[in-house]
């Protein structure tokens, strides 16, 4: 009998420990929390998706701190997403040896390794790791060249008015930016290892040897994002005019669906194409913005898609110093404010990928809008904003999942100021009235039960 | 099962037709409002610091709870009925956790005027809120099954709170001891400690590793139950 | 009902004693303090060593640790198989002791020590030890 105890006490603990076990290695979460704060953005489930073979992330931390836990949380949900991506969080100073072999210096430092590559992450963050996982994917950081010399905002500007966010995105996507000034050197090009080229926001006119040689780019397979500016001297025509787009200039109104009081402020909610560029982009803010005209029929093989247009009652205001009022020499909406140009063309010659050469497909994307202010630190964060630019690196580098996403808010905040009035009424409430009731039920609820037993047995 | 719901009923209807049930979840709604006070002083609509200091209180009110399933139930001499009679021992035990169970219900429902206070004040996030509850419900059965248990190897209902108490603390502060020491034992005291699985009912997650625990806790306590009853039938 | 008021209270106080422990617990000493305790301190690098004067023992009596580290499997990888120095404390009263000064940890900023046969490996601050260990000749690199 006592053995028969003993033994189904093992068992059960065996089933115990083996459940608990099972669970450890396999831990699902369900994340209910608001806008499922410690889930994993999409864009990070398609990430891991690409991960083909075994993916080792190792998160160097002290592993007695609540830092651990967290780590280990946000790493097992790599894990959920793809099986191939397993994680270890090691202590450093409990294993000196293996913080000596990865050659680490300081704590939350995170290793990954894939295919013999490795890439390191300064933080147990989901944007750090993302941006990590796709280095390593990729097999390497790629250029993206951003034109300078014309009074661009700076990309490391964090004033309201600068593009240190696009700077932050462009680091967060293994994007390495170099700036491509035109206006120095004898005979300046385009480097070939630029993925793409931004011409964000230019004050200044462009010369026109440089408007020559970024046609060049262009033409040779070239992609070019232009952010042009009504506020500006510089005209990006020549540089849109080749692929079916004009710059029109003025100020795009739209009474109808503008932010607060000014009619420029113009909120943008016709995103018609199925361009990859307006995939998950419901709404975009584009303020002073000019306007753009599309010719679809320039020449075969080049698709102009406008892939931003204002509402009916917008127009473009030719006189924006003057009164803002719809009259003669004004353009009548909707407006275009973005396009996407995609001209494919075959060349006779220059194909590399076969001996002895032969036809060449060359494949050119050209990205423009008409305001450069939607991009700048105070209004990327605005509506769609920021997946409408990362769609269009996307799209002009052809590049699948980037990650647009900011860092993931872990502070979750909801102010609930604490008055004094406020406290009597929480204290009033739950220590007078809710227990005041419990007790008056209970007492009530004798009264009624003795009353039935003396009428029972009187 | 019909009889360990027979056994359950029977005991929250002498819970709550006492001063001791009563007493019990008037003092933890009040308790629950004090902690609100506390907790609301970071100026934030959050509840989780709430909760986890709820989720400590009901240790302690899962130790006042206990004490009457078996132990105070020996005392008055009425265990012996009950375990005489044609019932399996795991159906008592069964139906003194529900029956406690019922209890910790009821406390809940005494403790929902918070949150509703905050959501009508601020705007708490409902999701955290639900899994702070389901947390609570499944750290105070985990708890009450410890309780159970030490309930039934005693005759004394203070030997049986004071017991219970110990055995939560102890496994509490394990996972804290845990800090001191490396490897294995380490990772094993930080398991076996609830204070490393209720984080995920505090911002809003459910996750399977700390449903297992709070499971297997309530199995091995009623297990640990039935063995002990068995042992003095 | 005085008995479950008692019970309650102890019970509350208990809960009060857990809610407190859950925080981290505090430094502890791998050599107890003050200095004066001690008739002497010497600090030995190979065949090389010295006293520890006065102001520098004030930061070895008591000798902080940072962290514990627990059993290790290996002491090698800590240095700690063959220490880089020694501290030799002759308390007043009782019998001398020493402290293993094993190898820094990974970021420099940390030495691991030990007490001989003891069976917890601890951190102790590199700031500490540094001018200590230079007084026989040991010349620690700046942190990382």
């Amino acid at each position: 009998m006592r053995r028969r105890g003993i033994l189904a006490a093992v068992v059960l603990v065996s089933v115990l420990v083996a459940g608990n076990l099972l669970a450890y290695a396999h831990n699902a979460q369900a994340d209910l929390s608001a806008a499922h704060r410690f889930s994993l953005a999409p864009e990070t489930g398609a990430l891991a998706k690409r991960v083909r073979s075994s993916l080792r992330i190792i998160a160097f931390l002290n592993v007695s701190g609540p830092a651990a836990r967290d780590a280990r949380f946000l790493l097992a949900r790599y894990h959920e997403l793809n099986r191939r991506i397993s994680s270890t969080v090691l202590d450093p100073d409990a294993n000196p040896g293996e913080a000596r072999r990865y050659g680490i210096s300081k704590y939350s430092t995170v290793v990954l390794t894939y295919r013999g590559r490795r890439v390191d992450a300064p933080q147990v963050d989901e944007l750090d790791i993302s941006t990590a996982i796709l280095r390593l994917v990729r097999g390497g950081t790629r250029t993206v060249c951003v034109l300078t010399g014309h009074g661009e905002p700076s990309l490391d500007d964090d004033s309201p008015d600068g593009l240190a966010s696009v700077g932050q995105i462009l680091a967060h996507n293994a994007y390495q930016v170099r700036t491509l000034d035109l206006t120095v050197g004898v005979s300046p090009s385009v480097p070939r290892d630029c993925a793409a080229v931004l011409v964000l926001g230019a004050r200044d006119p462009l010369g026109p040897a440089e408007v020559a040689t970024l046609t060049a780019y262009a033409r040779d397979a070239g992609r070019l994002m232009v952010v042009a500016s009504s506020l500006s001297t510089a005209d990006p025509n020549p540089l849109v005019n080749p692929w079916g787009v004009r710059f029109v200039g003025g100020l795009v109104v739209d009474p109808q669906r503008s932010e607060g009081a000014d009619p420029g402020n113009v909120v943008i909610e016709d995103l018609p194409s199925a361009s990859p560029v307006d995939d998950g982009v419901s709404r975009l803010q584009f303020p002073a913005g000019g306007g753009l005209l599309v010719d679809r029929n320039l020449r075969d093989g080049l698709t102009v898609e406008p892939l931003a247009v204002t509402s009916g009652g917008s127009w473009v205001e030719s006189q924006p110093d003057k009164e803002i009022r719809f009259d003669a020499g004004d353009i009548p909406g909707p407006v275009v404010v973005a396009t996407a140009s995609d001209d494919s063309r075959v060349e006779a010659t220059g194909e590399q990928r076969i001996p002895g050469g032969g036809p060449r497909i060359v494949r050119t994307r050209v990205f423009v809008t008409g305001s450069d202010t939607w991009l700048t630190n105070r209004f990327l964060d605005k509506l769609g904003n920021r997946r409408f630019f990362v769609n269009a690196l996307g799209w002009l580098t052809q590049e699948e999942q980037l990650l647009a996403k900011t860092a993931q808010a872990q502070a979750d905040d909801r102010p609930l100021p604490l008055t004094a009035e406020r406290q009597a009424r929480i204290l009033v409430l739950t220590v007078g009235v809710v227990p005041g009731l419990i007790l008056a039920a209970g007492v009530g609820a004798r009264l009624v039960g003795r009353r039935v037993r003396r009428r029972r047995h009187p | 099962m019909r009889q360990s719901l027979t056994i359950a009923a029977r005991d929250l209807r002498a819970t709550y037709l006492s001063a001791f049930g009563l007493g019990c979840t008037a003092a933890f709604a009040a308790l629950s409002g004090v902690l609100l006070v506390f907790d609301l002083r970071g100026n934030q609509a959050r509840l989780d610091l709430w909760f986890s200091a709820l989720f400590v209180a009901l240790a302690v009110l899962a130790a006042l709870l206990t004490l009457r399933s078996f132990a105070e139930e020996e005392r008055t001499g009425t265990l012996e009925l009950l375990l005489t009679s044609p019932v399996r021992l795991w159906q008592v035990a069964v139906g003194k956790l529900l029956g406690v169970g019922g209890v910790l219900v009821v406390v809940a429902a005494a403790t929902v005027a918070c949150p509703l206070l905050v959501a009508g004040m601020g705007d708490p996030d409902p999701g955290a809120i639900l899994t702070g509850y389901v947390g609570f419900f499944l750290v105070g059965l985990g708890f009450l099954a410890v309780g159970l248990a030490v309930s039934a190897a005693t005759s004394s209902p203070l030997v049986s709170a004071a017991g219970t108490a110990a055995a939560l603390a102890a496994l509490w502060l394990g996972g804290v001891l845990a800090g001191g020491l490396g490897g294995r034992p380490h990772v094993v005291l930080q398991y076996l400690s609830p204070a490393n699985h209720v984080t995920g009912f505090l911002r809003g997650t459910l996750g399977v590793t700390d449903v297992a625990y709070f499971g297997s806790m309530v199995v091995a306590g009623l297990a640990a139950a039935v063995a002990v009853l068995r042992s003095r039938r | 009902m005085r008995r479950g008021g008692a019970l309650a209270l102890c019970l509350l106080a208990l809960t009060g004693c857990a809610r407190r422990s859950t925080s981290p617990p505090g430094l502890r000493q791998l050599a107890a303090g003050p200095p004066s305790i001690y008739t002497s301190i010497r600090v030995s690098v190979g065949p090389q060593s010295a006293d520890v004067p006065a102001e520098l023992q004030k930061s070895l009596a008591p000798l902080l640790i940072t962290r514990r580290l627990g059993a290790p499997r290996n002491p090698a990888i800590f240095g700690l198989d063959r220490p880089q120095a020694r501290l030799s404390y002759a308390p007043k009263d009782g019998p001398s002791f020493e402290v293993l000064v094993g190898s820094l940890n990974f970021d420099r900023h940390f030495l691991y020590a030990q007490r001989p046969q003891a069976n917890v490996v601890f951190l102790v601050p590199a700031d500490t030890l540094r001018p200590v260990l230079a007084l026989a000749g040991l010349e620690l690199p700046p942190p990382g």
